[in-house]
This record gives C-alpha cells, sequence and structure tokens, in this order.
C-alpha cells in the first residue's frame, strides 16, 4: 500500500513583534499539556507524534503536521489552532502562509 | 592453475595421483564427492559459528533503546532548527521590507520617483533572495521529515489530540 504521506506547514507573521514570555508562555504550556517541550535561543517548541508548534519570543507561529488524511479538513484544524494560539499571545493582526510537500514524492 | 582456488587444488591433487587421467573421468570422480564437500563445509560452520558468535559484541537492549532515542532525539532537534530558521528568515524579510519601504515611502513623497523605483526594486530583490533561501529550508526540512517512518496510529492520536486543542465553539 502507498502511502500519500504529506507535510503541511502553517504560519502565522504578526504585523507587529510582540513578546512571549511569563503568563503568555504560562498560557501555552496550559493549552499544550502534554507535548515535549523545549526551547532555544528565543524559539519555544511543542512536539507531539506528528505534529510539531514552533513559536518564536517575538509571536511567530509555524505549525508543521505530518499526515496522509484529508488536507483540507487537516488545514482547517490548523487555521484554528492558529487562531486560538494567537489569541492566547494577544495577537490580533497577522498574515498567514501555509505550504504543503508532499513527502512520498 | 589458480591455486587460491579450492577446487582447482583437488582437481590438481587427484591429476598428479592419476597423471594420465581424462578430464571426463575426472568428472565421474569429483562429482559424486561435491555434496560431501557442502556436508563438510557445513559442519565446519556449524561447528565454528557458536565461537564466533560469542565473539560478537551484541548492544543490550537498554543500549539499543537508549541509541534509538538519541537519534530520535537529534532528528526532532534538527528539524526544530530547521524551523526555527524559517521563523526567523520570515521575521527579518518582514522587518527588513518594511523598513526599505518606509524609504521608499518619503522619496515618493518628496516626488522623487526615481529614487522611490529604485528601493521598490531593492524590494523585489529582496523578497526573490529570502523566496530562495525559504526554499532551501524547504528542502532539508522535507529531506528530514520524510526519513520518519508513517504510523497510522499516530496519526489518529494526533488529529484526536488536535480537536482537543481547538475551542468547542469553533469545531
Amino acid at each position: 500500500m502507498e502511502i500519500n504521506n504529506k507535510l503541511i506547514e502553517y504560519m502565522s507573521l504578526p504585523q507587529e513583534n510582540t513578546k512571549i514570555d511569563g503568563d503568555k508562555l504560562n498560557h501555552l504550556r496550559i493549552l499544550f499539556d502534554g507535548f515535549d517541550f523545549n526551547s532555544f535561543d528565543g524559539y519555544y517548541n511543542f512536539i507531539y507524534e506528528n505534529i510539531e508548534i514552533n513559536i518564536s519570543i517575538n509571536g511567530t507561529v509555524l505549525i508543521s503536521l505530518v499526515s496522509a488524511s484529508n488536507i483540507s479538513e487537516n488545514i482547517t484544524m490548523l487555521s484554528k489552532l492558529l487562531n486560538k494560539i494567537n489569541s492566547l499571545i494577544s495577537i490580533a493582526y497577522f498574515s498567514k502562509r501555509i505550504r504543503i510537500h508532499d513527502l512520498s514524492a | 592453475m589458480n591455486d587460491s582456488n579450492p577446487i582447482e587444488l583437488i582437481l590438481s591433487v587427484v591429476r598428479e595421483s592419476y597423471p594420465d587421467i581424462s578430464e571426463e573421468s575426472l568428472c565421474d570422480i569429483i562429482k559424486p564427492l561435491i555434496p560431501k564437500f557442502f556436508e563438510l563445509i557445513i559442519e565446519e560452520i556449524e561447528r565454528e559459528l557458536p565461537h564466533s558468535a560469542a565473539k560478537v559484541e551484541l548492544p543490550s537492549d537498554s543500549q539499543s533503546r537508549l541509541t534509538f532515542a538519541q537519534q530520535v532525539s537529534h532528528a526532532k532537534r534538527s528539524r526544530t532548527q530547521v524551523r526555527a530558521s524559517k521563523i526567523f528568515e520570515a521575521e527579518l524579510t518582514r522587518d527588513a521590507i518594511k523598513e526599505i519601504d518606509k524609504i521608499r515611502q518619503r522619496y515618493a513623497e518628496t516626488g522623487d520617483t526615481q529614487k522611490a523605483d529604485q528601493y521598490a526594486e531593492y524590494i523585489s530583490i529582496f523578497r526573490g533572495a529570502s523566496n530562495e533561501k525559504d526554499r532551501i529550508y524547504d528542502y532539508i526540512d522535507n529531506d528530514m521529515t520524510s526519513n520518519l517512518t508513517y504510523i497510522q496510529d499516530a496519526e489518529d492520536r494526533t488529529n484526536r489530540r488536535l480537536r482537543g486543542l481547538i475551542p468547542d465553539g469553533d469545531k
């Protein structure tokens, strides 16, 4: 059976830099309870199975998901999750970027 | 004659014992012996195998698990670093373009369209270079991610988790 594996990458870039620390980070850690957490050099990283969420200290969010299931459904879920993250870190204005890579090729 | 070839060696011994023997007769002598040779070889292997196996140092179960965990951790860290680079590139491009655009706007407001156009061109060159860099990061990211073993169970668990993170009203 050939598996059509995709890497979906969803990024939100705030119009203005914000500062993620203290309370905001605590909110994120509560949201991503049970995820592997690590931080280095101004980036906070949450990893769980096939999903990785990288958040810069300036408020840029990158979600990467490896999936073989329904792409549009996954994108909708990631979009909602991005909105949730941005609302937690008080970012109202941001641009979004979606990229889909075929890993089976 | 190639002395290192064991079959040639056997044939030469037989030829020495029977100097007048024809090639056909030689084959007739050798043929029935071939299964016996294989039998002897297998016996030799079976006799030596326990000694050879004892000399091989196999990693213990805990060592194997530790090595695997280290490899997984290294792969995750590498991907995380590439993704951090993507974020940095996006932020850098946004900030740089914002600054160059401020200068372009100032020239446009003072009526210096030539300078304003020149700065618009700088923006386009900068954006192109950044896109190129992004494509390189994508290539590295895909390469590392495609090495992941696809596990259906993991995907099901990830999807359940994702749904759990989204507020009820948005589902």
